[in-house]
């Protein structure tokens, strides 16, 4: 069977969805940043239990708050990636009031919370962190060493089957 | 952005119309933009199509979209993308915005890159700031654990030196006491250090004497200037204001770490303290206190580090002499109290100081209240001890009996205290704060509320040194506040100011 899901990327500025669609899609990574205005789509195709799942993965522009973004591009989206940044609190401070806006708006639609950077931190410190900020159900992902970047994007997909 | 190119952008803005079936397969272009082959379909051009051509239908006519990026084979195109259904037909417009975009995109790339290195700065500060208050509270903590049991050691060297000692025990005691009292100290002085960096030393603001301070100073190093042949000499500016206004403890302080640390590295020759108007300007006057030797001097390289504090714990650390932590005390006491220091040094011939401070100078020179005579030793002063710790208990009996005082009552805590003072009568209270049961600030604030018992005066004796106890303490009235280790004659002294005030 063959079907097609729009995966969408949100959240702060700067945190690194670019860079995980760059990494996961091209294998590629760069230490620049260019922001990303608007949006831009990329696709992936990938077998997943003898599915044949066509990701159309939208890369938003980051913004604070999920509720000043665009709606059309919310239109049709099967699944949510929330991104923050590890190494800025100001990325996950207001996490929670993002996800509600999410869940009330788009029910139906699941969303998967990703902590990337997370190669800026020590095995043993990244734990603490994670704990001392009660972000333990997060995800960690790194697009600059690949680490989890396919996990985050297929468990989705899983879910969205 | 300038209205007039916003235009220009509008005016010139190309467009492309594609009418395809519901399926997204293309019936017409006028390739205006994207060339497009026979037979294709929207979702060839890009993948941003493939998700947005089945949402459109006749309930949902008119779909918009800013700002897409999109990847040709042979351009990349920034387009406001417009779908509409129309009798059974999807229409996209596609309007290229490419040139707006890209003007706007510097703009938002700055804005974004500031607002990422101000959010790094703020955790980086944040975790220094964390890491500072958490070095403070270790060393607070730590040097007020030291002095319990340093104030214990010291009070019983003190009565082992008034006992009958050979010479040799004698000279060998000394050399307990004097290191003793060089932790004493190093303890102060860390604790003055952490009180600073987490702003909980106040300064004084009161009159006094610069001449008092000198002297001070005098009687202090005269001994060792004999010892060490060394000459020490201090020079105070006839235009220095007799009387000013501000801490003297803390210039002290200063100035004593300033000619100490000259004496330290001083073999031979001279020290000379230097005491000169700055300005001078209405009530304010700024001093500049000079500190020279001719000792060893300092190599240039070292010289911007000799206020750190962790310069000078690596040398406390190093076999050789320590230097203490005397600059650092310098350094923090004078920006505390907004004043600057400068040093200048030459190596073999010497270092000079200076630090400059502002005072405020009283209108007229206020008058010294005659001094009353002093009381002798009183043998009726009744003293009641409130102290949990035996060796505490011990120490203020000893030095007590030597003093002649013959009749002291001991409690462990406040509890036991209150019903001693029930029963009899007392002159003066001793106090620890630390206490089981009833602590001391508690028994204090009982002892206060009897109409009774109210005019009791008490002497606090805790290792507790912060602040806030003191201040907590002195709200509820006492008549001397002293940390341990204390000297036995300022507990005598402390005892006997607190009985003339009760008699009067
Ligand atoms: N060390 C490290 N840096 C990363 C990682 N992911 C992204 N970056 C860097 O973070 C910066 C921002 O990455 P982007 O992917 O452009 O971030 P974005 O979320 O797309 O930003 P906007 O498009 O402005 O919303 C770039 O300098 C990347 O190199 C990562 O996993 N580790
Ligand atoms: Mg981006």
């Amino acid at each position: 069977m063959e079907v097609s899901k729009k995966i969408v990327l949100i959240g702060h500025f700067g945190v690194g969805k670019t860079s995980l669609v760059r990494r996961y899609v091209d294998s590629a990574f760069s230490e620049d940043y260019l922001v990303t205005l608007g949006v831009q789509v990329k696709k992936k195709q990938i077998e997943l239990d003898d599915n044949q799942v066509n990701l159309i993965i939208w890369d938003l522009e980051g913004n604070a708050k999920v509720e000043n973004m665009r709606s059309s591009y919310m239109l049709g989206t099967d699944g949510f990636l929330y991104v923050f940044d590890l190494t800025r609190p100001i990325t996950f401070n207001n996490l929670n009031e993002n996800l509600e806006f999410i869940k009330k708006q788009y029910p139906k639609a699941p969303v998967k919370i990703v902590g990337n950077k997370a190669d800026l931190f020590d095995g043993n410190d990244l734990d603490e962190f994670l704990t001392k900020n009660k972000l333990e159900q997060v995800i960690t992902t790194s697009a600059k060493e690949g680490t989890n970047v396919a996990t985050v994007f297929e468990e989705l997909a899983r879910e969205l089957l | 952005m300038s209205l007039k190119s916003f235009k220009s952008d509008l005016l010139e803005k190309r467009v492309q119309i594609i009418t395809t079936d519901m399926s997204g397969k293309v019936t017409a272009s006028d390739d205006a933009l994207i060339p497009l082959k026979k037979g294709s379909s929207l979702q060839d051009i890009d993948p941003f199509f493939e998700a947005i051509v089945p949402l459109v239908s006749a309930e949902a006519e008119l779909l918009e979209f800013p700002c897409v990026n999109l990847k040709t084979d042979e351009n990349e195109f920034v387009l406001d993308i417009e779908l509409r259904y129309g009798d059974g037909e999807l229409i996209a417009i596609l309007y290229d915005f490419s040139e707006h975009y890209r003007r706007s995109h510097p703009v938002v790339q700055e804005k974004n890159e500031n607002t990422i290195l101000a959010n790094q700065l703020l955790v980086e500060q944040t975790i220094a700031n964390e890491k500072e208050a958490l070095k403070n509270s270790f060393i607070s903590k730590l040097s007020h654990e030291l002095r319990k049991p340093l104030g214990n050691m010291m009070g019983f060297v003190n009565l082992l030196k008034d006992s009958n000692l050979n010479y040799d025990q004698a000279e060998m005691l000394k050399i307990v006491r004097q290191t003793g009292l060089h932790i004493e100290e190093l303890l102060n002085d860390l604790l003055d250090i952490s009180k600073i960096s987490q702003g909980t030393l106040n300064l004084k603001s009161v009159s006094f004497k610069m001449k008092d301070v000198t002297k001070h100073l005098k009687d202090m190093f005269s001994l060792k200037a004999k010892t060490k042949r060394i000459e020490f000499e201090v020079n105070m500016h006839d235009n220095v204001p007799a009387v000013l206004i501000g801490d003297p403890i803390r210039v002290k302080q200063i100035l004593i770490n300033l000619v100490d640390n000259a004496f330290k590295n001083t073999p031979k020759g001279k020290v000379l303290l230097d005491i000169s108007v700055d300005y001078s300007r209405a009530k304010k006057v700024s001093l500049r206190f000079s500190v020279s030797d001719t000792g060893y001097g300092i190599k240039d390289a070292e010289l911007p580090k000799i206020f750190d504090s962790y310069y000078q714990i690596d040398q406390l650390l190093s076999p050789t002499e320590g230097q203490g932590l005397g600059l650092k005390i310098v350094d923090d006491l004078v920006k505390l109290q907004k004043g600057k220091t400068k040093v200048k040094s030459k190596v073999g011939e010497g270092t000079q100081f200076e630090v400059s401070l502002p005072f405020e100078v009283p209108l007229r020179a206020e008058k010294k209240p005659p001094r009353k005579k002093a009381i002798d030793v009183d043998e009726r002063i009744r003293v009641l001890c409130v102290d949990d710790a035996e060796l505490d208990q011990m120490l203020i009996m000893k030095i007590l009996i030597n003093e002649g005082f013959i009749s002291m009552d001991l409690a462990l805590h406040g509890e036991m205290a209150l019903q001693l003072i029930d029963l009899k009568s007392y002159d003066v209270i001793l106090l620890d704060l630390d206490l089981p049961i009833l602590n001391g600030i508690e028994f204090l604030k009982r002892l206060r509320a009897e109409r009774k018992t109210k005019k009791i005066p008490v002497v606090v004796l805790t290792a507790m040194a912060g602040a806030e106890y003191q201040k907590e303490a002195e709200a509820l009235g006492i008549s001397a506040y002293l940390t341990k280790p204390y000297q036995p004659k300022e507990l005598v002294k402390a005892i006997k100011a607190a009985f003339k005030e009760k008699e009067k």
